[in-house]
Order: C-alpha cells, then sequence, then structure tokens
C-alpha cells in the first residue's frame, strides 16, 4: 500500500506547489509550467528518496514498481493538463449551462447570455491567441493563416478523418 | 505462474493499461469506420472493452497474488481510466473549438479576413443562439415562456467540476458565472 501512498503523495506536493505559484501569479505559459512543476516534483522525490539516508524504504522496490509509479505520474500529469486547458478556456456551451443551472427556477433570460458571451468576451481573445501562438499572423488589418496554423490544421483534419468525424458549427 | 511469461509477470501487470488501451483505441475505430457505430457509441464501447480487459487481467492477478495485488489494482485502474481520459481528449481536439475554424476560414480566404469579416461569419450572438438550440434540441436545457431551466445531464455535471476546478485554481472571481452577473 506504500506505494499508492508514496505516488499519491508525490502528486499532492506538485498539486500544492502548483496552487502556490497560481495564486501569487499565473504563468505567461502556464502548461508548460504545469509539466515542469509535475515532472521535476517526481524526480526531485525520486533522488531525495536514495540521497537522504532512511527515505529508501519508502522507494519502489523493483522495475515493476517503479514502472506503476512512473505510469500513473505522467498520465496523471498529462490528463490534469489536458483538463487545466478546459478549465482555462470555457466555451460558451459550459457558461450557458452553469447560467441556467444558477438561475434555478427564476430560469435564465437569453439576454444575460449575450452579454456575458461577447465579441470582445470570446472571438477576439481567440484570434489573439492564435496570433500570439504565431498560428496566424495579422498583416494590416487583415488575419492569415501561418505554416504552424496549417500543420496544425492539417493535424485536426486527420484526426476527423480517423474518426470518420466532420467538425460542427456553432 | 513465471512459465506463462516470458517477462517477469509483475512488468506484464504494469503494462496492462497500455495493452487494453491499444485495444480501447482499435476498439473504437473499427466501431466508427467499419461497424458504423456512431462516434459517442463507438467511444463508449472502446472504453467498455478496454475496461474488461483490465476487469480481467486485475481478476486473475487476484487469483494468483491475494490481496497484495490490490494496491496494484488501483494502479491499473487509475492508469487505464487517465489513458482513455487521454484518447478521448485526442479525438475531440477541434471537434467544435471555435480557434480550429476560425484558422479553417483563414485557409479557405485568398488574402486572410479582416476582423468585421470573421466577425460576420462567427460573432457571439450567433454562437449563443446556435447553442442555446442544440442544448434545447439535446433536452439538456428546458424553453418556458422565453427563459430557460437547467436539467440534470452530463453537460452540466461537467460544467459544475469545471467552475469548481477554476475556483480552487484561480479563486472565486474566476468562477463562470460570478463576475458582474446582472440581477435578473
Amino acid at each position: 500500500m506504500h506505494l499508492v501512498y508514496f505516488s499519491l503523495a508525490l502528486l499532492a506536493v506538485a498539486f500544492v506547489i502548483h496552487l502556490s505559484i497560481w495564486r501569487v501569479r499565473v504563468p505567461s505559459k502556464p502548461l508548460k509550467a504545469l509539466l515542469a512543476i509535475f515532472f521535476l516534483t517526481g524526480l526531485v522525490s525520486a533522488a531525495l528518496l536514495y540521497l537522504v539516508p532512511g527515505l529508501a524504504e519508502f522507494a519502489p522496490a523493483s522495475l515493476a514498481e517503479w514502472v506503476y509509479v512512473t505510469l500513473f505520474h505522467i498520465t496523471f500529469t498529462l490528463s490534469y493538463v489536458v483538463a487545466y486547458t478546459s478549465i482555462e478556456n470555457v466555451s460558451p456551451t459550459l457558461i450557458t449551462v452553469m447560467s441556467a443551472y444558477e438561475a434555478g427556477d427564476l430560469g435564465l433570460d437569453v439576454n444575460y447570455l449575450q452579454e456575458v458571451i461577447t465579441d470582445e468576451s470570446f472571438i477576439k481573445p481567440r484570434l489573439e491567441d492564435l496570433v500570439e501562438q504565431e498560428m496566424a499572423t495579422l498583416e494590416g488589418d487583415r488575419y492569415k493563416i501561418a505554416a504552424k496554423g496549417l500543420r496544425f490544421l492539417k493535424f485536426i483534419f486527420f484526426v476527423h478523418w480517423l474518426i470518420n468525424q466532420r467538425t460542427k458549427t456553432g | 505462474m513465471t512459465e506463462y511469461f516470458l517477462l517477469s509477470p509483475d512488468l506484464v501487470h504494469a503494462i496492462v493499461p497500455i495493452i487494453s488501451t491499444v485495444a480501447n483505441v482499435l476498439a473504437q475505430l473499427v466501431c466508427v469506420r467499419y461497424i458504423g457505430l456512431s462516434y459517442y457509441r463507438s467511444v463508449v464501447v472502446g472504453f467498455v472493452l478496454g475496461g474488461v480487459l483490465t476487469g480481467g487481467a486485475e481478476c486473475l492477478y487476484f487469483y494468483w497474488n491475494g490481496m497484495e495485488s490490490l494496491p496494484l489494482a488501483f494502479f491499473n485502474i487509475a492508469n487505464y481510466c487517465l489513458l482513455g481520459f487521454g484518447y478521448f481528449s485526442f479525438i475531440n481536439i477541434g471537434k467544435t473549438a471555435l480557434r480550429v475554424r476560425m484558422l479553417t476560414e483563414m485557409k479557405n480566404s485568398q488574402n486572410g479576413l479582416t476582423l468585421a469579416e470573421i466577425l460576420a461569419i462567427y460573432n457571439a450572438r450567433n454562437i449563443v443562439d446556435i447553442r442555446v438550440d442544440r442544448l434545447v434540441r439535446n433536452g439538456q436545457l428546458d424553453r418556458t415562456n422565453g427563459r430557460f431551466y437547467s436539467r440534470m445531464s452530463i453537460t452540466l455535471a461537467i460544467a459544475i467540476t469545471i467552475d469548481l476546478f477554476k475556483l480552487v485554481v484561480f479563486g472565486k472571481d474566476a468562477r463562470m458565472t460570478a463576475p458582474d452577473r446582472p440581477q435578473e
């Protein structure tokens, strides 16, 4: 059972470090920062297990045990990073559903959504993100797709072809 | 039991989630591309099949090793679920994402698009209308006398979870509906 506690403790330490940093200031590249925090926590803890006398008894005892712990740490970290992207950029659908839920028995007026979900808060920031991530360029007053954006689109279309799906509208 | 394995049985057991995820992916692709199941059904079938494989492997391992295998079962079940979540996120990428559609419009235009041209195609008013209609059609919202009422759904469960996450990670000002919400 110590393996489970060890793995959960590693994640808890990484999560506390992440929250402590985020409450002071969200890093400019949050996904890279998250990956660094979670993976460095794992590596530093693994090193400490062998460097600090008395801690070795908590270390995984065999190659198989290291595989369990490492795989769990990697899959949890990557899943958390994926989940983080969805909390960072919440979709209008989720805001609509949540607003209706919070309105309760009063019901939700669609005008409220028009006030919250605006071009300023949803469309323009996404365009700015595309330029910032070098997927698009702004030349004069025209937005054009960049080479990185084209590669990204090809990848998306490949995934959609793979699963027999087309991009939805709206 | 070692004679059944070329590798150490513990090592084989440790990679069961990876093997199950490969089965999950293959089953999902076969179901959606060749059997004609809908996208979401194929995702469920793939995940369940991989889950059955993981569960079967855990039963076998428990039979051989008894109670000491339970903590290791925790790892394998957790790893399988996390890998499944990763695969679902991967195939869902850009399925409804606005930025993918904006990039597509830019790609299809000769000289790029101005902000006004982009807003003529994708604007917040259209997005709200389309999504509200879709939620009503799917039974996730009720429309009565021009007002919308919440219904219990997976989307609502996801929204509540994400709202809670935002509260923990970014603080209460980051909640989906908290900031300067107008009185109704």
